[in-house]
């Protein structure tokens, strides 16, 4: 969404692909929608009939028809919880605007971009 | 404090000491011979990737569950699917039969793709984790693939999960019980080990 973020001692202007939390929430919702609509994405949340209990999947917005600038994969991650598939944590994986930093803490030399 | 959990080639490291609150709560170094799959090395050292232990050894015996079972309709649909994935992500597979992606839950560690033919078994790796890595040794070697054959992948993978259910389980859960978690279902996991288990005496039974 645009933030400011401190790396290093600099200030990096990060990729804004969504307006606010609203469109960023429409667009998981989106994704989620989706996902669980396709067949291949639905396969990978049983194995050969039952549940997967914890696990992640990466999904191909193109494969799902979405289109966001900037994100082309996104990685969902689940639990089956009492009966359910619970959505852990969502995050995009693939994409221009995708920036990945890293803290690496042992020597205290900061902030390492990946991607 | 670092636990190991060793096969002929697989190595498991996990540290039972940082906790960090997130899905992906535990550091975890995953290498199959000189091959660091997850994990960084820093100036010499390894370092783990963020991950949850459950869903980790859940991928590694789900991935052993559709290698035994090649010709299972869900295995064959999984593996089509899987291989485009793969071409999209860049990697060259060959000639194998199942062909299954994962995340090995980990925080944006990598992409993983288990695949077995007959009597191999290959896993294909990116491991984004390693890609700024200061360690001469692994320059250039956060993605690769590393094979070894069917029968030694899935014992390796046997022998390690037994470990962990039995030794390193109940810690695990003892840790994340403390910080508010809600209890994951081991008896699925025992049970899924155990079916792994039927599975690989049916078909190497005779061997061993």
């Amino acid at each position: 969404m645009g933030q400011r973020i401190v790396v290093n001692g600099q200030a990096k202007q990060l990729p804004k692909v969504f307006r606010d939390e609203r469109e960023l929430r429409e667009f998981l919702d989106d994704v989620v929608k989706k996902t669980l609509e396709n067949s291949d994405y639905k396969k990978q949340f049983f194995k050969n009939g039952a549940p997967n209990k914890n696990f992640g999947i990466s999904v191909d917005l193109k494969k799902l028809g979405i289109n966001v600038d900037g994100i082309d994969v996104v990685r969902l991650e689940f639990k089956f919880e009492k009966g359910k598939f619970v959505l852990k944590t969502a995050y995009p994986k693939k994409g221009s605007a995708v920036w990945e930093y890293r803290y690496v803490n042992r020597y205290e030399r900061g902030w390492i971009r990946e991607g | 404090m670092w636990v190991t959990l060793k096969g002929k080639r697989l190595t498991v490291k996990i540290d039972l000491e940082r906790y960090i609150n997130t899905p992906y709560p535990f550091f975890l170094i995953f290498m199959i011979d000189e091959h660091l799959l997850l994990g960084a090395c820093w100036e010499g050292e390894f370092e783990g990737a963020n991950a949850d232990v459950y869903g980790f050894f859940e991928s590694l015996l789900t991935a052993c569950y559709y290698f035994l079972q090649p010709e299972h309709p869900h295995v064959q649909k999984i593996t089509k699917f899987d291989r485009e994935n793969a071409e999209r992500d860049g990697f060259e597979l060959r000639d194998e039969v199942v062909v299954y992606q994962t995340t090995l839950v980990a925080e944006a560690a990598g992409t993983y793709y288990f695949c077995s033919t007959r009597n191999l078994t290959r896993i294909y790796y990116e491991n984004d984790f390693l890609k700024f890595t200061d360690c001469p040794e692994y320059k250039g070697k956060h993605k690769g693939v590393v094979e070894l054959s069917l029968k030694e992948f899935i014992e390796d993978v046997l022998k390690i999960s037994r470990e962990y259910l039995e030794k390193y389980a109940p810690v695990i859960e003892k840790i994340r019980l403390e910080h508010g978690e809600e209890s994951d279902d081991y008896d699925f996991l025992q049970k899924f080990y155990r079916e792994v288990e039927e599975l690989y005496k049916k078909k190497f039974g005779s061997e061993s």
